[in-house]
């Protein structure tokens, strides 16, 4: 879209990409967002020629406009090495405007973050459409099914994909047979797909989608933006009278992204241990799963992290302290960017951080799909201990 | 004593030169453009040792905003962007740099599958046109070149078949994962190749005078050598910071630190870890470009005095290695220079008056740089992916790619025996089937002009 903003129009615009995709690096919960800068490249070349995206709600819509949700599925290491042409949407928009009964009025986000925070813009950008602030997961998850819209009965066939090489299929099946049919797919076709699935009407996400997603994505990424932009500029804080010691540049993060997002420091310090879980990888998840140990510094604990795709579980000297659903995010204390266990090695220093999911994700049956037990682990949420 | 290594770092029109031996160092500097002043300072430097060889930093005269001539980019995708969208780069060097830029059908995939047969008449259309328009280098990208360069070997054969004067740059033997990273890092690349032909041959025939063998300091910290640096370039970019690091851990005499480098307006702060730099790759390189290319990792705190001061003090409390604070700025020689060496050694001390005592402040006598490019030892960097089914096919998998680089590290002049592998590491790929990683492997040598203490001959 060109010309001015009307009054009270959000929008996205290349200014706003390195806010969108520090955001989309912290809710990734440290595994999946690793190595997307290429997508802010992409996406910034990509909206100086189209112009900004409109930022609506769904509520401004008229409830009987179509629309689809949008993300990729696959790796973002095979993304960065095979990055999108630009044009993959209008081949989804084209084979689901088949099925649908007419042209899509909008594009809402499958989740915003990782490098799904930036496509869905690039989609709307491309296809001259209004973009839905909110989205499906309000996180990472690893299978394209474990989103709200699932929760809450929205089915996600027609299912149409298409490759960086514009290999395109319309998968019509239950959602389950989707992912599978699709991620191997994804594997042949150079690692990673684009997906416009769950075609609905604005009408019907009122309880469907996490809302403010993407709001709240630049929001969180304007906070890390103006710390690295200020960042070690800043003198530390006074010391407290008889501390001797300031506030590291560290500390002074995690208090704004606290502020910003609700989340709880676990701990911090120094990663003792990082390799292979020795857990074995469940068939239905892609990825291997692995573990890091983090010594943390004031207490003296040992948390111990379990990834698979993206981190999952957090225990401290064995005790369940945070799992998933709630997002697990790590602090590079020393680069001061959002981090995961494909850049740490024995040695970092790294914050914990865990942001509570959508309330939705915490009622039994978000538990059953996006709980500790949807990944093999036999423990209760922490926030089931009363039930 | 023999065998003496000396290392210069070249900049602004200066040589700054340092011999170093065990116990001394000898330092030198004279303008940079004579190679008679240039042999007559090495000499005087010398004196009565003789010199095994010379390590240069010529990251300065390689800047590619100055020395980097316009190229064309070819980069090879299993499909070609109709409208462009997302293809460009918003960096202004690499808009200057880029003379002409096309896209050709062909690629694989992060495991080397192909995508998409090689477009060869296209291909030879584009070096066709920019060979016609006086372009006398060209950046070939292909998707999945890590995987399998096939392509980008087979576009080599052809355009240097084609057009002889056109000289390739091939990007899997450049950087590492991320085509637009990579494709950033051959177009500099591409773009310094006769710059660079001219500086080595210069720098190795002033060693010659001396007898000794010349050397190049890469931007991860190590020593490559002569052929190596004419070929890729861009590995010499950024060399100064981790020359400086190595320089400072070596002069506090430990291996592993967590070292601030103290200028004149602040300090950045590095780490060494077995002597050599820690490096990363998703570092703004040269007009902030990134480039998949291994660089010492320096994360400035800028300002002055104690708030500088304070923030290191903070973060070294958080680390476990040896505390070392050096003074980065040399060349009290030159009056415009001698105010930032004052602001830079009152920094330090600063810092280091807020260190614990087991911290080391180091103030130099010669050019931190090129004090460390006397000590810059031989190392290699590999990044790839591989699909390995069972723990022992990742263990063997793992071990042929540790010994590449250990090959890497041998032909970079390492004395035989001496290579070990630094770090080696296979991180799951995430969302791609179980059993996918990438492999990052780093590893080390000893000089061949260095007796096995470990000390300078």
């Amino acid at each position: 879209m060109s010309g001015p903003a009307r009054p009270g129009e959000r929008r996205i615009a290349v200014e706003d990409v390195p806010a969108l995709l520090a955001g989309a690096e912290f809710y990734s919960t440290s595994a999946a967002g690793e190595g997307i800068e290429f997508a802010g490249l992409w996406l910034e070349d990509l909206l100086a020629h189209t112009g900004p995206v409109r930022l609506v709600a769904a509520a401004e819509l008229d409830p009987a406009t179509p629309c689809a949700a949008v993300g990729a599925m696959g790796s973002t290491i095979a993304m960065a090495e095979l990055p999108p042409s630009g044009e993959e949407a209008e081949v989804l928009a084209r084979d689901l405007a088949g099925r649908v009964g007419g042209p899509l009025g909008a594009v809402m986000p499958l989740n915003a973050a990782s490098v799904n925070a930036l496509l869905p813009v690039a989609a709307a950008a491309v296809l001259g459409l209004p973009l839905i602030d909110c989205d499906g997961m309000g996180r990472v998850f690893p299978l394209i099914h474990q989103t709200t819209y699932e929760l809450a009965g929205l089915p996600l066939c027609p299912l149409a994909v298409v490759s960086a090489g514009h290999d395109s299929v319309l998968l019509d099946t239950g959602s389950v047979r989707a992912e599978r049919l699709a991620r191997s797919m994804a594997q042949a076709a150079g690692g990673w797909l684009l997906c416009g699935l769950y075609p609905t009407r604005a009408g019907e996400l009122g309880d469907a989608a996490i809302h403010g997603s993407m709001s709240r994505v630049l929001e969180v990424g304007r906070v890390l933006c103006g710390h690295a932009a200020e960042g070690a500029r800043r003198e530390p804080s006074a010391p407290t009278p008889g501390e001797g010691r300031g506030t590291a540049p560290h500390e002074r993060l995690l208090r704004e992204l606290v502020a910003a997002t609700g989340a709880s420091v676990l701990g911090g310090g120094r990663i003792v241990e990082i390799g292979p879980s020795v857990r074995q990888a469940g068939t239905v998840y892609p990825g291997n799963p692995l573990g890091l140990v983090v010594n943390d510094h004031d207490s003296g604990r040992l948390i111990r992290l379990e990834a698979h795709n993206e981190l999952v579980l957090a225990l401290a000297d064995g005790a369940l302290t945070a799992a998933v659903p709630d997002l697990l995010c790590l602090l590079d204390r020393g680069t001061m960017r959002m981090t995961g266990p494909e850049r740490l090695s024995a040695g970092d220093q790294v914050d914990v951080l865990c942001v509570p999911a959508a309330p939705v994700w915490h009622g039994a049956a978000g538990l059953a799909l996006g709980g500790p037990g949807a990944f093999g682990f036999p423990l209760r949420h922490p926030r089931e201990g009363g039930r | 004593m023999e065998g003496a290594r000396i290392g210069v770092r070249l900049a602004a029109g200066q040589a700054r030169a340092a011999l170093v031996t065990g116990a001394e160092i000898r330092h030198a500097a004279c303008p940079s453009h004579d190679d008679r002043a240039l042999v007559r300072m090495l000499r005087g430097l010398a004196r009565d040792v003789p010199v095994r060889s010379v390590t240069w930093d010529v990251s300065d005269e390689l800047d590619p905003a100055r020395a980097g001539a316009p190229v064309a980019a070819v980069r090879v995708m299993p499909r070609l962007p109709v409208r462009g969208l997302g293809s460009g780069h918003p960096s202004p060097l690499l808009r200057a740099l880029l003379r002409r830029q096309a896209a050709v059908i062909g690629g694989h995939d992060v495991f080397g599958v192909e995508l998409a047969a090689l477009d060869v008449r296209r291909l030879l259309e584009h070096a066709d046109a920019a060979h016609a328009d006086g372009t006398t280098a060209l950046a070939v990208t292909a998707t999945g070149a890590l995987g399998c360069p096939g392509h980008e070997l087979a576009a080599a054969v052809l355009i240097r078949d084609a057009f002889p004067q056109l000289r390739v740059s091939l990007s899997h033997q450049v950087g590492g994962l991320g085509l637009l990273d990579r494709e950033a890092a051959t177009v500099i690349n591409a773009a310094l190749l006769g710059t660079a032909g001219r500086v080595v041959e210069r720098c190795a025939r002033v060693a010659a005078r001396l007898g000794a063998s010349a050397w190049f300091v890469a931007g991860d910290g190590g020593r490559i050598s002569a052929e190596r640096l004419r070929m890729l370039p861009v590995l010499g970019l950024s060399a100064t910071g981790a020359a400086a690091l190595t320089g400072a851990a070596r002069l506090a005499g430990v291996a592993d630190a967590v070292v601030g480098l103290a200028g004149a307006d602040g300090i950045a702060v590095g780490h060494v870890r077995d002597g050599l730099p820690h490096v990363a790759t998703d570092l703004p390189g040269p007009g902030g470009v990134r480039m998949a290319v291994p660089q010492a990792s320096l994360t400035p705190i800028s300002g002055a005095g104690q708030a500088a001061a304070a923030v290191f003090a903070l973060l070294a409390e958080h680390d476990q290695h040896t505390a070392v604070v050096a003074v980065a700025v040399q060349g009290p020689e030159e009056p415009d220079r001698a105010a930032g060496r004052g602001a830079a050694r009152e920094l330090a001390r600063a810092v280091a008056a807020r260190l614990p005592s087991a911290s080391v402040l180091v103030e130099p006598a010669a050019e931190l740089a090129a004090i460390g490019a006397a000590c810059t030892e031989p190392s290699a960097w590999l990044d790839t992916i591989l699909y390995a089914e069972t723990s022992e096919v990742l263990a063997r998998a793992q071990a042929a790619v540790e010994q590449r680089a250990l090959t890497l590290v041998a032909e970079s002049g390492a004395r035989l025996g001496s290579e070990r592998v630094v770090a080696s590491r296979a991180v799951p790929l995430s969302f791609l089937r179980s059993g996918s990683y990438r492999l990052l492997v780093r590893a080390g040598g000893r000089a061949e002009d260095v007796q096995p203490s470990g000390e300078p001959a």
